[in-house]
């Protein structure tokens, strides 16, 4: 089982859209992947329709109040562990019940869980609690990033961060940079991309997300990018995207 | 005309350094652009301890000094009695 988190402190970058669409992608060829939604505003949850009233979602399964399997939502090849606002207010709570070892909160409730290829985890735009949670779980970060200036900023942040998990005590590697909303008709976007594989090398992926409309439309749709635009530009990259993720191991 | 450079090179730089400790592959956090000190060059914080320790071995030697000029001062006393006592003594043994 491949887990990966996909992590990014600011908001906007294509962490959600990166997720929702490499899990369906994966899942287009037979994968059997579980879509964890870390985020209390709830984005993949709703960019798929999936509905959680009166249902338990990731911050009763955080809690252990509910199993992860009671909370899951099922599509063809795709599972949903949902998210709901309940869990900025559980975020407070398992900080204030596990002071010394909240970010095992997630590995632990995840302990045991068996039957899927991949599990993606998507994180809130912070690197608060909940962000540490995701990224010790899986121990793999995938970093959606805007090829534009003020990006870079964040990138160091991030970086800064895992190498404080790392000499914690806890694996982490960086599975790779995903170049988000490239515009090739901009120098920003073509200079970004290029100095960003001259410097990181291996580290960014040879996939490049393009900036696509469809890629905005289809959570309005509640759809992925793949079942609402297949033979469209966002489908093409996300499908580039996983078969290099499989290539990863 | 040449390309006009958007981001500083210096950015790319400070990336670098940054995935090179997260993937571990630098074990230092020195900030960027500082180098290491030259081998035999001492470093800031050791010169400024060499110099406090200079500054107590002056004091050191000014107090041994002293020291010295008042034992060299009661020698010198002792010396001018102990003549006296020694030739008082000789006196008495024949």
């Amino acid at each position: 089982m491949r887990k990966i988190t996909v992590i990014n402190q600011k908001g906007g970058t294509g962490k959600t859209t990166t997720a929702v669409n490499l899990g369906a992608a994966l899942s287009e060829i037979g994968r059997e992947v579980l879509l964890v939604d870390l985020d209390p505003q709830a984005g993949l949850t709703e960019s798929l329709g999936v509905e959680t009233s009166g249902r338990p979602t990731v911050a009763e399964v955080l809690t252990r109040e509910a199993e992860p399997r009671e909370a899951f939502h099922a599509f063809p090849h795709l599972t949903v562990l949902p998210s709901s606002p309940v869990l900025a207010e559980t975020e407070k709570r398992i900080l204030r019940d596990r002071p010394s070892d909240y970010p095992l909160a997630l590995k632990d409730a995840m302990a045991g869980l068996r039957g899927f290829d991949f599990v993606i985890v998507d994180c809130p735009p912070s690197l608060g609690a909940l962000s540490l949670m995701g990224m010790v779980y899986s121990g793999s970060l995938l970093i959606p990033l805007q090829t534009q200036y003020m990006a870079l900023n964040g990138l160091e942040k991030i970086l800064g961060m895992v190498k404080t998990i790392r000499e914690a005590g806890f694996p982490m590697e960086i599975l790779g940079i995903l170049p988000c909303m490239y515009d090739v008709r901009t120098s920003l976007s073509r200079q970004v991309e290029e100095h960003l594989r001259e410097t990181l090398r291996d580290k960014v992926f040879r996939t490049v997300i393009r900036q696509s409309v469809c890629l905005a439309e289809a959570p309005a749709r509640s759809k992925d990018v793949l079942s609402y635009q297949p033979g469209g530009r966002g489908a093409e990259d996300y499908r580039a995207l996983a078969q290099e993720v499989l290539r990863h191991g | 005309m040449g390309k006009k450079t958007l981001v500083p090179e210096e950015k790319w730089e400070g990336l670098r350094h940054a995935m090179e400790e997260a993937a571990g592959t630098r074990k230092t956090s020195k900030t960027p652009g500082l180098l290491p000190a030259a081998e035999g060059e001492a470093a800031g914080p050791e010169r400024g301890k060499k110099r406090g320790a200079m500054e107590e071995s002056k004091k050191e030697r000014n107090g041994e000094k002293k020291k010295k000029e008042k034992k060299q001062k009661k020698k010198e006393k002792k010396k001018k009695k102990g003549k006296k006592g020694k030739g008082k003594k000789k006196k008495g043994k024949g």
